[in-house]
């Protein structure tokens, strides 16, 4: 698949929305057509106990695209995250989700408009791919609804768009890393929810497996339409397969926009604090950082 | 103790601290190693204190006059008797059980690396009772003395039972050695309340011995278990030093050279012979194993070179002040030292719990 | 990658089909087990009846003789083992589960203890025999609350309920030995024979009352099993798939203890059952599904109904109370079954 995005579509995008709804697709969402999955943050400040971690913000994610969020470590931006999905209450602000607030929203109703990748998801001991992706049709559930068609082909689409259809008799717990994280991705996508947030979701992979991640959000969004928010580290990942950016820096964001535009020298030098040149991506002509040789010896090398 | 001694004086060598006693020294400088062992100092008066209280006080209380004439041989009176016949066995009993218990917990604690460890939670005192309920019905045995070996045996096997469970490719599993506890510790209560309830001449006496007791016994009980008791006590100042390196991870420790398997074996070795041992003089004692170590720590800091030898002293000392509050709590009647230790032991291993847990 | 190119489903039955199956032919097998059980067990005693004729006079069906004896004498001893196995069963998978700790039983965490010190208490205020299950259900209740309040610090944690637990039932074991030791001997033996868990000398109050309270408890339990599967997913997950993990956790909790405690005032606190029996269907059915929970109830049933035919017939000593039995069953099962489990490298998977 191409990895080429075109790195202009941050206006919001209900046609692509509207393109690519599958059969499967309009099967099982109903009611959530009118929802692009817009997420805002208000004056939002959040933290644990009395340290404050996001200060105070105002923020808009565009919806209808792929938002990174990076930034330095202990930034802010994975608490941004879960107080964005309601893990987390805010100690003051609010977080709007197409404009209602997401704090005030019945649980299993956000639920249905929202989906979360968390970073340190445990699978329980011996449970299929299958049966953990079946899970994330709680939200659709009364206490005693049986199992319907519908809830079947969310969970038969979820493991087709993830690749994870050929294991879904296997145990979550036997399968690789790359494999795992699909396996959650496809609960997530079971949800069924035009919003999906993700928490780092490249972390502990390799090479390969974190581009398969990536090319994956990236369909999603494409043919799905599907809303994506993900936290990532590498920043030039993050502007490849980012339309829309926010840095964080001291628990505020310090720039946020189309890649191409925010990612700049001097703000990787302000941000990160390493000094850097920013160069067009070979592939994909997207920014991507690179760092000065620091030491004496290595530029010399590079030199020669 | 002596936390708020005089003065912030400058640690001037030879400087005269005049109005600082032996116990305060650690205001001088406050080295380290000076306020622990001006700590122990201060434990072993307080022990001593405590020694003092449990011959003199009881259901007939003796002033403590009479306990030195008793204790000198010039006494021969009724009190005089009550004190050297009954509570110097008693006090010397206590104060070895309590170091053997207190020792075997800190052991315990560090081989697992687990601060909720004691020798209760490695079936030391099930496997005892059972050992004890089976011989008096079986051999119609009445009196401590007779049920030392019997409870011995039954410790002993309980506890290598419970760490060969643990075991796992040569090393202790913490989760292992929970389980293995808790289940032999279940499996054998049953056992004993089902011998007991089939013979009501051994629920009637055995339940008494299952209560853990320091009355009713001689000094010489002590003789038999003494080669094991010593034998511990040298295995556990010996795998000291290797403890501390152990508290930094098995991975680290091995790293650092510590043969991590075979301290642990050591160390569990030690906790089998203190402990059965005491359980073999006293009957099942909780509490002690637990918070002495805790007590301790909390003093000294988690140098096990010193956590061990403060245990000798917190050990006795907690043991022989249950067991004169058990005797004054109800006077006239006793409450045995076993069930003081149990119930003072529950909400300490609770706010334990609470703490450790997040 | 190319994940939209996947070949379609194997043609084999799927693994949560191969589970269903599986589960479903244990939950029969239990059924027909049970009913033997019951049948032996209304049969046998100083006077036989066939098993079927005891089944058909436990339904008021043939000779009235037998009718009386079976409904009268031997079916409440019967029926109240089947239902406090069950919940006992239902009890420790629920805790398990929502502990995430495979030692989670009402053993480790009070109940029993609570339970066992009401009816010492009973006993020792020489009120009826009948108030001993009220008492029993009663302290266990109290163990709960206590367990409750002192694992309080502003919310709860597993693992802290977990250890509090271990806490509450040692001061409480310690609590109920001042009882047995001061007591005289007869009411020694009594309060002995009550906290190692007996089914002997029920009636159809005792059973109609905690029957009942048992058979809404486990379907209670049942219905809730969707939340405990999403819980297994850890708070962060369950938070997203719109389910409060604190309020769920504690709800489940409380309903385990429910369950523990009128099962202890039924038969008094029976060792192991709700310990061994989730590893028992773990191991025979697989992870935990709405099928495993209903056969660990089952599991359960048979369990505490076989051990104390085992007590009434088998054991050359008369009178001995059935939580020995279970024990002396369960612990090598349930040894056996945690080390095979535990291999190194087993247990719960981060990503």
């Amino acid at each position: 698949m191409s990895a080429t995005k075109p790195s202009t579509s941050t206006s919001t995008s209900t046609s692509t929305n509207a393109s690519a709804t599958t059969s499967a697709d309009a099967a099982v969402s109903t009611a959530d057509t009118a929802s692009t999955g817009r997420l805002a943050a208000h004056g939002l400040t959040l933290g644990y106990g009395g340290t404050v971690v996001v200060d105070g913000i105002d923020l808009a994610l565009p919806g209808g695209a792929v938002t990174a969020v990076v930034g330095p470590n202990a930034c802010g931006k994975s608490t941004l995250l879960r107080g964005m999905a309601r893990l987390l209450s805010p100690t003051a602000g609010t977080v709007t989700l197409d404009g209602s607030d997401v704090h005030r929203m019945p649980a299993r109703a956000l639920a249905r408009r929202m989906g979360l990748l968390p970073q340190q998801a445990v699978a329980p001991e011996g449970i299929t791919v299958e049966a953990l992706v079946r899970l994330g049709r709680y939200p659709h559930q009364r206490m005693l609804t049986p199992w319907s068609k519908a809830d079947q082909a969310a969970v038969e689409e979820a493991l087709a768009r993830t690749g994870t259809t050929a294991l879904r008799d296997r145990a979550v717990d036997e399968l690789s890393g790359g494999q795992r994280q699909r396996a959650w991705i496809a609960l997530a996508l079971a949800q069924d929810t035009p919003l999906l947030l993700l928490d780092e979701p490249t972390t502990f992979l390799d090479l390969r497996h974190q581009l398969d991640v990536l090319d994956l959000v990236e369909e999603l969004n494409a043919e799905a339409g599907r809303t994506v928010v993900m936290v990532l580290h590498d920043l030039g990942q993050a502007a490849r397969y980012a339309d829309h950016l926010v840095v964080m820096c001291d628990g505020r964001p310090a720039a946020a926009g189309p890649p191409a535009d925010v990612l700049t020298a001097e703000l990787v030098e302000e941000v990160f604090r390493v000094e850097c040149r920013v160069v067009p991506d070979p592939e994909t002509g997207t920014p991507l950082v690179v760092p000065r040789a620091r030491s004496a010896k290595r530029a010399a090398r590079a030199a020669s | 103790m002596n936390e708020t001694a005089p003065g912030a004086a400058p640690a001037a060598p030879g400087s005269a601290v005049p109005d600082a006693g032996p116990t305060a020294g650690p205001a001088a400088g406050r080295s380290v190693p000076a306020r622990r062992a001006a700590l122990l100092l201060g434990g072993v008066a307080l022990l001593a204190v405590c020694v003092a209280l449990s011959l003199a006080l009881g259901s007939r209380s003796v002033p403590l006059e009479t306990v030195w004439h008793a204790l000198t041989g010039g006494d021969r009176s009724r009190d005089g008797l009550v004190v050297t016949g009954l509570r110097v066995p008693r006090t010397v009993i206590g104060l070895v059980v309590g170091a053997a218990l207190a020792l075997a917990g800190a052991l315990a604690q560090g081989i697992t690396r687990n601060p909720l460890a004691s020798p209760a939670t490695l079936g030391i005192n099930h496997g005892a009772g059972f050992a004890v309920v089976v011989a008096s019905y079986a051999l119609h045995l009445s009196h401590p003395a007779q049920y030392l070996w019997f409870a011995f045996a039954g410790a002993a096997l309980a506890t290598l039972a419970v760490l060969s469970l643990a075991r796992r490719a040569g090393d202790l599993d913490p989760v292992r050695l929970a389980l293995g506890g808790t289940v032999l510790d279940a499996v054998l209560i049953s056992w004993t309340s089902a011998v007991m309830l089939t013979s009501h001449r051994t629920l009637d006496e055995a339940r008494f011995w299952l209560a853990g007791s320091l009355a009713g016994r001689q000094t010489g009980i002590l003789l038999p278990v003494l080669v094991p008791l010593l034998a511990g006590l040298v295995l556990a100042l010996a795998v000291a030093p290797a403890l501390n390196a152990l508290a930094l991870g098995d991975e680290t420790a091995q790293a650092l050279g510590v043969p991590v398997a075979g301290v642990r074996a050591a160390g569990g070795l030690a906790v089998v012979l203190l402990a059965a041992s005491s359980v073999a003089v006293a009957g099942p004692l909780s509490f002690v194993g637990l918070a002495a170590p805790h007590l301790v720590r909390k003093l000294v800091g988690n140098d096990h070179r010193w956590v061990l030898p403060g245990c000798l002293v917190a050990g006795p000392l907690l043991l022989l002040t249950a067991d004169v509050a058990g005797r004054l709590v109800l006077r006239p009647v006793e409450l045995e030292v076993g069930i003081v230790t149990a119930l003072l032991g529950a909400p300490l291993l609770a706010f334990l719990a609470r703490k450790v847990a997040r | 990658m190319t994940p939209l190119a996947v070949t379609p489903a194997p043609a084999a039955p799927r693994a949560l089909a191969r589970q269903r199956r599986r589960t479903a032919l244990l939950s029969a097998a239990a059924v027909a087990l049970l009913v033997v059980l019951t049948a032996v067990g209304l049969g046998t005693g100083e006077v036989s009846v066939p098993p079927v004729d005891a089944l058909r006079g436990l339904v008021g069906l043939g000779d009235p003789g037998t009718v009386m004896l079976v409904q009268e004498l031997r079916a409440p001893r019967v029926l109240s083992a089947l239902a406090a196995g069950a919940g006992l069963g239902v009890a420790g998978a629920v805790l398990q589960r929502v502990a995430r700790n495979p030692l989670a039983s009402p053993d480790v965490v009070g109940v029993t203890g609570g339970a066992s010190l009401g009816a010492v208490a009973a006993i020792a205020t020489g009120a009826s025999a009948a108030l001993t299950p009220l008492a029993a259900l009663l302290g266990g209740l109290l163990a709960a609350v206590l367990l409750g309040l002192l694992a309080w610090r502003g919310g709860f944690t597993v693992s802290r309920l977990v250890l509090v637990g271990i806490a509450v039932q040692s001061g409480l074991a310690a609590a109920v030995n001042l009882f047995i030791v001061r007591f005289p001997r007869e009411l020694a033996s009594t309060a002995l024979q009550w906290t190692t868990g007996s089914v002997y000398g029920r009636t159809w109050t005792e059973f109609g009352a905690g029957g009942a309270a048992i058979l809404a408890g486990i379907a209670l339990a049942l219905a809730c099993n969707r939340r405990l599967a999403v819980l297994d997913l850890g708070d962060d997950t369950a938070g997203a798939l719109g389910l409060a993990p604190r309020a769920a956790r504690l709800h489940l909790l409380f309903l385990a203890v429910v369950l523990a405690s009128v099962a202890a005032a039924l038969t008094g606190p029976i060792g192991f059952v709700a310990l061994a029996v989730p590893h028992v269907v773990r191991f025979l059915a697989g992870p935990p599904t709405l099928g495993t929970l209903a056969l660990s109830g089952l599991t359960g049933a048979a369990l505490l109904l076989g051990a104390d035919l085992i007590v009434l017939h088998l054991l050359p000593v008369q009178g001995l109370p059935v939580g020995v039995v279970t024990a002396t069953l369960g612990a090598p099962w349930l040894l056996v079954l945690m080390l095979r489990q535990m291999k190194p490298n087993a247990g719960s998977t981060t990503r």
